[in-house]
C-alpha cells in the first residue's frame, strides 16, 4: 500500500499495463519528454521508449484517427487529449469511426483504445482549459465514459479502460489530481467499468455525484448529518456510459429521496439522465422531487468567477436539506 | 548569401498506355499474360456490377449508391499490386479493388441495400469497410501502417481518398503524422474531377493535387487513372518502398466520375454532356482491350466468353443476395459493445416486445 | 404477374412525373430494358424493367405523378402474383387496439398533489388518494394523511385533528394555525358513556356521505334564508279537482309538490343565479341551461335527493309521474347513482311530516334550496277580512356568494304568486 495522489495513481495503471501487455501504447501531445502537462507520464517514455511512449504531431483529430487504426490492427493506444477543451476536434473521429466500427462491421472490426482527458474547473486555468462535456462523450452510442473520483479508483478503472474491447473515454477531473492521497493497493486492482459504487450506506437520501464533485458532496453529507442525526447513502457513478442505473435507483428505492450533483450545465447533462432513470425504476418510491445541484448553462466563466458556478459543499449541502425537508 | 534557394520541387505525370491503346514499351510493366487478365476482368467486372446495380436501385431493389463507371483502373491497377497480408482502406467508389480484395458482389449489394451484413466477409480482415466520411479513413491507414511498423511486419497500407477529400483537415493531419511516423501508407487520390457538383477547380488552387504531399516530403506523383498499367506502376513501386520501411507515398490518378455522385444526384444540374463525352473517349477498358489484343492475348470470341461469365457471375450474386433473408432484428444490441450492460440489454428486450407488438 | 411498384429513387423522394414511357401494353420487355422516363425533384431517370414479360399494365401517361410505393407496371412474367420486394425488412405492421380506453373528462383541478411515494402508500392501503384531506404544503396529500384516511374515524376520536383543514384551503380558506382560536380545530368527544348508558354503530353509508355533504355546505357556503307564506287555496281547489280526473293514471296523485317544482322552474328561468354553481378555484360562475331539481326523498337509511330532470320541459303530470316512481324507487331502496347526479336546485318537502318553518342546507355545489313546510288552513286578512285559507309556508336557503337577498325575495315573491292562482302557473310556466 502506498498513498497516492491521483497523477500517480494513473501513472501507475500505465506502468503496470505497459509492463503487462506490449500492444499498449502511450500517444499525445507533451506525452514523452515533458511526460505530459500535468506528469500523468511520468518516467514512461525512459522505461518504455519511442516507440511505445509516442510525442504526436500537434493535431486532435490525427491523435485519434491514427490510434483508431492502431486498435484496428490489433494494439491498444492510450491517447492523451491535454484538455478536455480541445478534445472537440477529436469528436469526428471518436463519433464517426471510433464509435461505431465494432457496430458496422458486427463485431469484425473493434476499437480497443482509451482517450484521457483531464477536465473540469477548479484549479485558476486559462480558458478553454475548465469545461466539463462529460454529457457530450456520455451521448454517443458505442463509446464507455468513465470518471474517477479518486486515486484508488482512478487506477482501478484505468486498468480496466485499457483492457477493455471498446473505446473508452476516460475524463481525469484535474481539480483532484493532486488535491489529495489515498492508499493504493500495491497488486493491480481492476475495477468493472458499468458500475456505480455505493461509497457510503445511508438511509434517508441519496446522494449521487461523480468526479471532482465527490469531494464536496461527502463534505456537505457530513455537515448535513451532524446537523439533522439523518443519514445519506452516496452514490459515486464513475461510469458516466453506459451507466449503472439499477445501483442507483436501487438506492433511491430505499432512501425515497435523491439530490444529485454535477460540475457540467444542467441542461442535458448527466444529471438530467439520472433523473430520468429514477423516474423509470424507482418513482413511486420518490417522497421528494429528485434535486439538481449543478453548473449553470452558461459558457464556463474565466476563473476570476468560476468559484461562484461551480457547486459548493455549502450549496450542495442547501440541496440536501431542502430535500430531506419537502413533505 | 541572404536568399537562396534552399529547395526545389516537381511533379512527375506518368502514362503508360494511351487514349487508343498504344503501350509506351519503355515503361510497360513485366505482368505475366494471367496477370494481365486478371487486372482486365476485374475492371469489367466492376463495370457489370456498377451498371447492374444502377439498374437495381432504379427498380427499388437496392438504396443510394454511388456508381464507380469510369473509374476501375484507377483502382483495380493499384489493387493488383497489393498482398494478401497488406491492408486496403477505402472511401466509397473502389468497388474493382474490393472485388480484388476477395469482397463478395453480394456484399456490395447488402451494404446499399441497408444492412451491415455487406461490412464483413471472410478473409476481409485486412479490407477495411467502406468509409463514407471524407478523408477520415486516412487517420486510420496510417495508425495501421505504424501499427505494422510497430510490430514488425512488411505490410504496406493502400488508402483511397476523392479530390474533395484532399480538401479536409484529416487528409494533411494524416500525411503529416505519416511522414513524420515514416508510415508505409500508400495514398492513392482518385481525383474525378468531382465533388458531386463542386469541380477539382473550386477544391482547391493547386496546380495538382499530388503537390501537396511536397509539404509532407512524401514522394508523389501523378498518374493517367484511367491507364491501368500506370495505375499499376505507381502502385507497385509505392507499396514496394512502403514494405521496405522507406515510408509513405502518394498517387493522384487523374480520372473521371462518369456517372452521377450517387443515385440520389443528377449531374445535369452541374456539368455539360460535351465533358462527360469527352471522358467517354478515355474510357479506361476499350483501351486496355486494345492493348491486350495488341499483345496477342485477347481476341472477340474470349471477350465474348468472358462477358457472358461475368454477366451470369453477377446474376448469380442478385439471385444470392435476393434470396437472403432472417437479418437478425435486434442484431445491432449484439454489437453495442464487446461487453453486456444491463441498460442496454433492457433496450434490447423493450424493442423485441414493441418489435412483436407491432406484429413482427 | 408482377406488380412493379415505383420505389424511391433518391433518398426520402416521395413521386414522381412519368416523362415517357419506353413501352406500350402489349409489348413484351426485357428485364433491364428501358421501361419509362420519370423525374424526381432531384433527377431525371430511365427505371428498367425488373423482369422480363407482357406489359399488361401501365399506370397513367406522361405528365401524371406517380407516389413512390404505388404500382407504376405490371408484367405478365409468367410468374405467380407478386409485389416488388418491400424495402424494408422490418417495416412495422398496422397497430394493435388502443391500450387506454378513451379519455372521459377530466377533473379541472388535475390531479391532486402528492409525492409518488405518497400515491403508492395510498394504493397500496386501498386509499382513494382524491378523498384523502391535504395537510401538506402547497395542498400535498402526505403519507400521514394516507394513513390517517384509512384509519378513518377512530383516528378523529383519538386526538384532536383539524378537520379537512387542506380541502378548506384547496377551497380557497386560508386556515390560520397562529390565530388565537384555531381554526377548524375540535377536541375529541368526552366519553359519554361516563354520564349514562350508550351505544355505538359507526357512522356508514348514506349517514357518512350526508355528513360530509352537509358540513362542506354549511362551512363552505355563506347561507342566508328567506321566508314567506303562499296562499294555495285555489291551487289545492284545482288539485283535488284535477286528481279526480286523472286517479290510477301515472302521475294521477298530482302532489302540491309537483306544481311547486313546475313554479319553482319558472322562476329558476327568471333568476338564474339559483340555478348555477360558484367555482372557487376558477372564480367562475357556471349557469346551467338545464333544470333539473332534486327532491330530498327520506330512505329510512338517510336522506338522498334523486333528481327530475328537464323540469322546464315537462307537464305537471309527468312530474308528477316522476316523483311517484323516484318515491317508490327510494322506498324499495332501488334508487341509483345516475339518479342522484346533475341536480340543479332541490326541494326538500317536510310538510307531510309536519313543521311550519325551516332552514334547509344547501345541496352544495348548488347554490339553492327550497324549503315547503306543512300546507295548514290559517286565518288571513283579504280586503281587510279575516278568512281562514290553505297557507304553505316556504323557506329558500340560497349561497350569498352568488346572490343577494333581494333576488330571493324576488324568487320567493314569484312563487308566492304563481301558487296563490293556478292560471298563471298554468299560463306562464
Amino acid at each position: 500500500m502506498a498513498k497516492l495522489t491521483m497523477v500517480q495513481a494513473i501513472n501507475l495503471a500505465l506502468t503496470e499495463e505497459m509492463a503487462r501487455d506490449d500492444r499498449v501504447i502511450v500517444m499525445g501531445e507533451d506525452v514523452g519528454k515533458d511526460e505530459g502537462v500535468f506528469r500523468v507520464t511520468a518516467g514512461l517514455l525512459e522505461r518504455f521508449g519511442e516507440s511505445r511512449i509516442i510525442d504526436t504531431p500537434l493535431a486532435e483529430s490525427g491523435i485519434l484517427g491514427t490510434a483508431i487504426g492502431m486498435a484496428l490492427a490489433g494494439l491498444r493506444p492510450v491517447a492523451e487529449m491535454q484538455f478536455c477543451g480541445f478534445s472537440y476536434l477529436m469528436i469526428p473521429q471518436l463519433e464517426g469511426h471510433a464509435s461505431r466500427f465494432r457496430a458496422r462491421t458486427q463485431g469484425a472490426f473493434t476499437v480497443p483504445l482509451v482517450v484521457r482527458m483531464p477536465y473540469g474547473g477548479g484549479v485558476r486555468a486559462l480558458e478553454h482549459h475548465s469545461e466539463s462535456r462529460e454529457a457530450t462523450y456520455g451521448h454517443l452510442p458505442g463509446v464507455k465514459v468513465v470518471i474517477p473520483s479518486g486515486p484508488r479508483n482512478a487506477r482501478a478503472l484505468m486498468l480496466a479502460a485499457i483492457r477493455d474491447p471498446d473505446p473508452v473515454v476516460f475524463m481525469e477531473p484535474k481539480r483532484s489530481y493532486r488535491a489529495f492521497r489515498e492508499e493504493v493497493p500495491d497488486e493491480p486492482e481492476v475495477m468493472p467499468i458499468g458500475k456505480a459504487q455505493v461509497v457510503k450506506e445511508g438511509k434517508d437520501l441519496t446522494l449521487v455525484s461523480y468526479g471532482a464533485m465527490m469531494r464536496p458532496a461527502l463534505e456537505a453529507v457530513a455537515e448535513v448529518e451532524g446537523q439533522t442525526g439523518r443519514s445519506v447513502e452516496v452514490v459515486d457513478i464513475l461510469t458516466i456510459s453506459p451507466l449503472d442505473a439499477h445501483t442507483i435507483a436501487g438506492s433511491v428505492r430505499r432512501t425515497g429521496r435523491c439530490v444529485v450533483v454535477q460540475e457540467a450545465p444542467r441542461h442535458l447533462g448527466v444529471a438530467s439522465e439520472v433523473i430520468a432513470q429514477i423516474n423509470d425504476r424507482a418513482l413511486e418510491h420518490l417522497e421528494a422531487p429528485v434535486r439538481r445541484i449543478t453548473g449553470y448553462d452558461v459558457v464556463t466563466p474565466y476563473f476570476g468567477r468560476e468559484k461562484a458556478y461551480i457547486p459548493t459543499a455549502a450549496r450542495i449541502g442547501r440541496g440536501i436539506e431542502e430535500t430531506l425537508a419537502y413533505s | 548569401m541572404p536568399r537562396s534557394r534552399i529547395a526545389g520541387f516537381g511533379i512527375d505525370h506518368l502514362q503508360i498506355l494511351d487514349e487508343q491503346g498504344e503501350v509506351d514499351r519503355a515503361l510497360e510493366p513485366d505482368l505475366s499474360e494471367a496477370r494481365l487478365v486478371e487486372l482486365y476482368r476485374s475492371m469489367v467486372i466492376a463495370r457489370e456490377d456498377d451498371q447492374r446495380m444502377l439498374r437495381m436501385q432504379r427498380q427499388g431493389r437496392v438504396g443510394t449508391f454511388g456508381p464507380n463507371t469510369g473509374q476501375e483502373a484507377a483502382v483495380c491497377g493499384p489493387a493488383l499490386a497489393l498482398e494478401p497480408s497488406d491492408w486496403f482502406v477505402g472511401a466509397f467508389r473502389e468497388l474493382g479493388a474490393r472485388l480484388m480484395r476477395r469482397e463478395p458482389l453480394t456484399h456490395g449489394y447488402l451494404f446499399h441495400n441497408g444492412y451491415e451484413e455487406g461490412n464483413v466477409f471472410a478473409g476481409g480482415e485486412r479490407t477495411l469497410p467502406i468509409s463514407i466520411i471524407v478523408g477520415a479513413q486516412l487517420l486510420h491507414a496510417v495508425g495501421i501502417g505504424h501499427a505494422m511498423t510497430y510490430r514488425k511486419e512488411r505490410s504496406a497500407v493502400l488508402a483511397v481518398v476523392g479530390d474533395g477529400g484532399t480538401s479536409q483537415g484529416d487528409f494533411h493531419e494524416a500525411l503529416n503524422f505519416a511522414s513524420v511516423w515514416k508510415a508505409p501508407v500508400v495514398f492513392l487520390i482518385q481525383n474525378n474531377h468531382w465533388a458531386i457538383s463542386v469541380p477539382r477547380s473550386k477544391q482547391t488552387g493547386a496546380g495538382t493535387l499530388a503537390q501537396k504531399a511536397i509539404a509532407y516530403d512524401i514522394p508523389a506523383i501523378q498518374v493517367d487513372g484511367n491507364d491501368a498499367l500506370a495505375t499499376y506502376s505507381a502502385g507497385r513501386e509505392a507499396l514496394e518502398r512502403a514494405r521496405a520501411g522507406q515510408g509513405p507515398s502518394l498517387i493522384e490518378a487523374v480520372t473521371y466520375r462518369l456517372m452521377m455522385h450517387t443515385t440520389a444526384d443528377d449531374p445535369t444540374k452541374y456539368r455539360t454532356d460535351d465533358e462527360v463525352q469527352a471522358w467517354w473517349k478515355r474510357d479506361p477498358i476499350p483501351r486496355f482491350r486494345t492493348y491486350l489484343e495488341g499483345k496477342g492475348m485477347w481476341d472477340a470470341g474470349r471477350e465474348e466468353a468472358m462477358r457472358a461469365e461475368v454477366k451470369s457471375l453477377v446474376d448469380a450474386a442478385v439471385k444470392e443476395f435476393e434470396a437472403t433473408t432472417g437479418f437478425k432484428p435486434d442484431a445491432p444490441f449484439d454489437h453495442v459493445f464487446g461487453t453486456r450492460h444491463e441498460i442496454i440489454e433492457e433496450q434490447r428486450a423493450q424493442f423485441l416486445e414493441d418489435l412483436a407488438k407491432e406484429g413482427q | 404477374m408482377y406488380e412493379f411498384k415505383l420505389p424511391d429513387l433518391g433518398e426520402g423522394v416521395h413521386e414522381a412525373e412519368i416523362l415517357e414511357w419506353h413501352v406500350s401494353v402489349g409489348d413484351t420487355v426485357e428485364e433491364d430494358a428501358p421501361l419509362v422516363e420519370v423525374e424526381t425533384d432531384k433527377a431525371a431517370v430511365t427505371i428498367p424493367s425488373p423482369v422480363r414479360g407482357r406489359i399488361a399494365s401501365l399506370a397513367g401517361g406522361a405528365g401524371d405523378v406517380i407516389e413512390v410505393g404505388s404500382v407504376i407496371a405490371v408484367i405478365e412474367d409468367g410468374a405467380a402474383d407478386r409485389p416488388s420486394p418491400p424495402a424494408d425488412a422490418t417495416t412495422p405492421a398496422a397497430p394493435g387496439a388502443p391500450l387506454v380506453p378513451r379519455a372521459e373528462a377530466r377533473s379541472p383541478k388535475g390531479p391532486v398533489p402528492a409525492a409518488p411515494a405518497t400515491r403508492r402508500l395510498a394504493r397500496e392501503m386501498g386509499v382513494r388518494i382524491e378523498e384523502v384531506a391535504p395537510t401538506g404544503p402547497a395542498g400535498r396529500v402526505t403519507p400521514d394523511d394516507v394513513t390517517r384516511h384509512a384509519k378513518g374515524a377512530k383516528a378523529a376520536q383519538a386526538a384532536p385533528v383539524a378537520l379537512d383543514a387542506g380541502r378548506l384551503a384547496q377551497a380557497g380558506f386560508a386556515a390560520h394555525a397562529a390565530s388565537a382560536i384555531p381554526f377548524l380545530d375540535m377536541d375529541p368527544l368526552p366519553d359519554f358513556g361516563e354520564f349514562g348508558q350508550v351505544t355505538i354503530e359507526p357512522l356508514r353509508s348514506i349517514r357518512r356521505k350526508v355528513a360530509h355533504k352537509m358540513v362542506t355546505s354549511m362551512i363552505l357556503v355563506p347561507h342566508v334564508t328567506h321566508m314567506d307564506e303562499a296562499d294555495v287555496t285555489d291551487l289545492e281547489a284545482f288539485r283535488r279537482k284535477a286528481r279526480e280526473g286523472h286517479a290510477g293514471r301515472p302521475g294521477g296523485k298530482l302532489t302540491l309538490l309537483a306544481f311547486v317544482i313546475k313554479a319553482v322552474t319558472a322562476g329558476l328561468r327568471a333568476t338564474p343565479a339559483f340555478n348555477a354553481s360558484l367555482d372557487p378555484f376558477k372564480e367562475e360562475i357556471v349557469y346551467k341551461k338545464y333544470y333539473n331539481v332534486g327532491i330530498a326523498v327520506d330512505t329510512g337509511r338517510g336522506l338522498v335527493v334523486p333528481v327530475i330532470r328537464g323540469t322546464d320541459t315537462k307537464s305537471i303530470l309527468a312530474i308528477s309521474a316522476d316523483i311517484e316512481d323516484l318515491a317508490s324507487r327510494g322506498r324499495e331502496g332501488r334508487i341509483e347513482v345516475a339518479d342522484l347526479r346533475g341536480g340543479t336546485f332541490t326541494i326538500t318537502n317536510v310538510g307531510p311530516m309536519g313543521g311550519t318553518a325551516l332552514i334547509p342546507a344547501i345541496n352544495y355545489p348548488e347554490v339553492a334550496i327550497l324549503g315547503m313546510g306543512k300546507v295548514q288552513d290559517k286565518p288571513v286578512v283579504r280586503d281587510g277580512q279575516i278568512v281562514i285559507r290553505k297557507v304553505l309556508p316556504l323557506s329558500l336557503s340560497f349561497d350569498h356568494r352568488i346572490a343577494d337577498g333581494a333576488d330571493a325575495a324576488r324568487f320567493v315573491s314569484e312563487l308566492v304568486r304563481l301558487l296563490g292562482d293556478p292560471d298563471t302557473l298554468f299560463v306562464e310556466s
